[in-house]
């Protein structure tokens, strides 16, 4: 589903240089779910931020779904990453100005869905998530396990292929975090491709792989769970 | 997404009320400024255009080539002029004379309507009962075809009516002019505009002047200039050649004086050929335009400052698909709302602020800024385009954010050390304060 050769991130300032990701080699096969394990400053986020196509390699190649999109211009990233890509982030990162309903909304939006079936798939959603009741609440009125269930709503409404989470049990405690887990290895039971940075083991363990990152390079890869590829 | 957009815009303006306030508030100043002196600025531009041939209307001028006469313009003429001279001419469709009444200008006469209740009214007129076939006089009783026919008769304007009549009909009514004379009210008019460049009170055909003031042989005296001459051209007449005609007509009696006609439409504002009042009122126009420019520079660097405030939504925006191209088109609309809603409240600020301009100005010079849709045509193009240019800059700057810097709200320094639009826009705002300080300071 998607893979890099070789690929590095440089950050350059007018002091330092920083090599936040060293010639890294990585896959991931349809359906599978990978997590990425390291200690802070290792590259994960970083790593996250080129597979989901917010950011670009210094170096290296990337290909998504088949096609190579190193070279691609931050629209054509964008327009890629439309509907294939879905993310969910550690604080959430929801509009505070924007309802339940609006936010879970906004993917669709974007992709240019008339209203009527906007609406539709929203409605549905909610009510999987089962955070129907609350669809006209704003998020500072919900707590830190409705908050991420939205954010994970919004990340599933256009059915992307590809899930990538930094660290979506971070701000939870384990209740809550427990339950977001069990949602992402519903979807991945699904056959949605998901892609975890996350610093728990025990959350980590539930992926069928671990790659564990230190200073840019990984350092090595450990088989959690027998993966099957789809297709 | 346009709905989206103006849903975001209101919750943001409610959401950050200081910012939304000192915003707004710095576009309705310019607005508001920018509507007070543009209205007066149209006023002034427009003085007489409520006449149906105003066009075709001149005033008939005396140029008077003496080195050592300080005036050399002059609109008071001998009625000789209007009687024997302008007739002949064919390019001339009907002529008005005018005189005043009494000492018009300074002290005025007394009107009542039983010798008792007297009024003190200033500028009376007697005239041509032509006067309502050149210019435009609504009437509220009376025919304006017969009003001025007969001897002795009045035609009153509606304030003068008002204060000798109170709530009453006129027609066919006596006046008393200083207790002497009795005049017959044979029409009422409604006052002409504020800007109208002869606004009389009070009018007396021309046939009663002799009797009043028993002066017989005006018509043929070319050395008497009291007189007002007006003229209406007819359709496509060209004027030079009226002047051409007229400028040696008085060769016989004083050869440097060379009559001529001016246009209505310049009586107000330059009737005697010099630039001065066309300069300060380019002056005005100039401040206002400046001002407005002031308070659109001012939104750009408010609106660019406050870009760290959305820097959260524009990265989750970008991170689920939006392009840059709908995130300009979404602040864009911001742009055009924020001054529509400024214009509004400036339009209306301005109206409420007339008795203060008035005072200004030291005279009554506007009663409203609502009345002139023209007007408010152009300000509502002006607000719009003001929108637009000023949201460029902001737009392009937010839409342009880097999404993973912008989620973890790392605002892009403008660390360019050479000339950036920001440096600019600074620049140019001192500068044109500097400037406006230094104007106002010689006003």
């Amino acid at each position: 589903m998607i893979r890099t050769e070789n690929l590095s991130k440089i950050f350059r300032t007018e002091i330092v240089e920083t090599t936040a990701l060293n010639k890294i080699n990585f896959g991931v096969s349809k359906g599978e779910f990978v997590a990425i394990m390291g200690p802070s400053g290792c590259g994960k986020s970083t790593l996250l931020n080129i597979l989901g196509l917010l950011d670009s390699p210094t170096s290296g190649r990337y290909f998504f779904d088949g096609i190579e999109v190193t070279g691609f211009s931050e629209s054509q990233r964008t327009k890629l990453r439309k509907g294939n890509i879905g993310f969910v982030f550690q604080s959430f990162n929801l509009i505070d100005e924007l309802t339940v309903y609006e936010n879970i909304e906004l993917p669709l939006i974007a992709m240019n869905i008339p209203g009527s079936k906007r609406r539709d798939r929203v409605e549905q959603i909610l009510e999987s998530m089962r955070i129907g009741h609350r669809r006209k609440h704003f998020p500072k009125q919900l707590s830190g396990g409705q908050q991420q269930r939205v954010a994970v709503a919004r990340a599933l409404i256009t059915k992307p292929k590809l899930i990538l989470a930094d660290e979506p049990t971070g701000n939870l405690d384990s209740t809550n975090g427990e339950q977001v887990m069990q949602l992402l290895e519903q979807l991945n039971a699904d056959g949605t491709t998901i892609v975890m940075v996350t610093h728990s083991l025990s959350h980590a363990d539930r992926a069928h792989r671990i790659v564990n990152l230190f200073d840019g390079y990984i350092v090595t890869e450990r088989i959690e769970k027998a993966f099957y590829p789809v297709g | 997404m346009i709905n989206q957009s103006i849903l975001l815009f209101f919750r943001n303006l409610t959401n950050n009320k200081l910012f939304s306030f000192i915003n707004i508030t710095n576009l309705i100043v310019g607005f508001a400024t920018f509507i007070l002196l543009s209205s007066y600025i149209n006023r002034e531009l427009s003085y007489d255009s409520h006449h149906e041939h105003y066009e075709r209307i001149y005033r008939l001028q005396l140029f008077m080539d003496q080195e050592e006469n300080i005036l050399k313009h002059t609109w008071s003429v001998t009625a000789a002029l209007g009687r024997q001279v302008l007739p002949g001419i064919p390019e001339i469709e009907k002529t008005v004379i005018m005189h005043d009444v009494g000492d018009n200008n300074k002290n005025g006469i007394f009107l009542s309507m039983d010798k008792k209740n007297q009024v003190l009214v200033r500028y009376g007129y007697y005239a041509d009962p032509s006067l309502f076939e050149v210019f435009s006089y609504r009437f509220i009783e009376g025919n304006p075809e017969d009003a001025l026919r007969n001897p002795f008769s009045i035609v009153l304007s509606h304030t003068v009516a008002d204060k000798l009549f109170p709530s009453e009909k006129t027609l066919g009514k006596q006046v008393y002019g200083e207790n002497k004379l009795a005049f017959t009210v044979t029409g009422v008019y409604e006052d002409l505009p504020q800007n109208s460049d002869m606004r009389p009170a009070y009018l007396l055909p021309m046939n009663t002047f002799t009797p009043v003031t028993g002066w017989v042989d005006y018509a043929e005296n070319f050395w008497a200039y009291s007189f007002y001459t007006f003229v209406l051209l007819r359709e496509n007449a060209d004027p030079d050649a009226v002047d051409k005609k007229i400028h040696d007509a008085l060769k016989d009696y004083r050869k440097e004086h060379h009559p001529y006609l001016r246009p209505l439409s310049k009586l107000h504002q330059n009737a005697y050929f010099q630039p001065d009042y066309m300069i300060a009122l380019g002056m005005f126009y100039l401040i206002a335009i400046l001002i407005l420019i002031l308070s659109a520079i001012n939104y750009i660097n408010l609106q660019t400052a406050n870009a760290t405030s959305r820097l959260r939504e524009i990265g989750i925006k970008k991170t689920v698909g939006f392009s840059k191209k709908s995130l300009w088109k979404q602040f864009m609309v911001e742009s055009v709302l924020t001054t529509l809603i400024a214009g509004l409240i400036g339009l209306l600020v301005a109206h409420s602020s007339l008795p203060v301009f008035n005072r200004l100005l030291g005279q009554q010079a506007m009663t409203s800024v609502l009345g002139n849709w023209r007007l408010l045509l152009v300000i509502l193009m002006v607000t719009l385009i003001t929108g637009f240019v000023s949201g460029l800059y902001p737009a392009y700057v937010i839409s342009a954010f880097n999404p993973v810097k912008a989620l973890k709200q790392k605002f892009i320094e403008d660390d360019s050390n050479g000339i950036s639009l920001k440096k600019v826009l600074v620049t140019a705002q001192f500068s044109i304060s500097i400037f406006l300080l230094v104007v106002g300071f010689i006003i």
